[in-house]
């Protein structure tokens, strides 16, 4: 997950925490984050709920349908592929960024 | 790290609102995702407690902070951090 960028490289390397555990970590200590940072984020009116309906349903579907895949692909090239993927879309992002006027 | 483009490129939402949406997405997504862990297996009460405190304060600071910065310097640190994770993945 985005979250564990710095989280689980630190908990596994730094600390020795097992992969699986520093996941689990990682996702239940974002619940109590993403709640209280929503409530900023609600206050200011930034949460565009018809926004969230259109992503949440498509959402649930490729969660399913990517973990399923998952499970029959090795980790290794599941771990490639995704990082490929991240940094092309990160380079691509910067790109957008830079060019935008504000 | 796909909601947030997707927010801003697909729907036309601006940089501030597709962080602050993507986490009204990625929020029900993670409890069910939570509960399927906690079914299924022990966390350490040990690091959980100081690392959520942590993600609190970092979240909430965040937050705060989205409204103060500029969309380019959001949308930049935005795609630095996934080239980071991008680059994690592959080393």
């Amino acid at each position: 997950m985005g979250g564990g960028v710095l989280l689980i490289p630190i908990l596994t390397v730094v600390l020795s925490v097992a992969q699986k555990s520093a996941q689990a970590v990682n996702l239940l200590a974002f619940i109590p984050m993403s709640v209280l940072a929503l409530v900023v984020h609600l206050k200011n009116k930034r949460v565009k709920w018809r926004s969230v309906g259109y992503i949440i349903v498509p959402a649930v579907f490729f969660s399913c349908g990517g973990s399923l895949l998952a499970l029959s692909v090795s980790p290794g090239l599941l771990g490639t592929c995704y990082g490929v993927f991240l940094s092309l879309l990160g380079v691509s992002q910067a790109v957008v960024a830079l060019k935008s006027k504000e | 790290m796909l909601c947030v483009p997707v927010l801003t490129l697909a729907l036309g939402l601006d940089t501030k609102e597709s962080h602050a949406t993507a986490l009204s997405v990625m929020l029900p997504l993670s409890l069910v995702s939570a509960g399927i862990y906690l079914a299924s297996g022990t966390v350490e009460g040990s690091i959980l407690i100081p690392v959520s405190i942590g993600f609190v304060v970092g979240g909430i600071g965040g937050a705060l902070l989205l409204g103060k910065l500029k969309n380019k310097v959001i949308a930049l640190a935005f795609s630095l951090v996934m080239i980071v994770a991008g680059i994690n993945f592959l080393v």
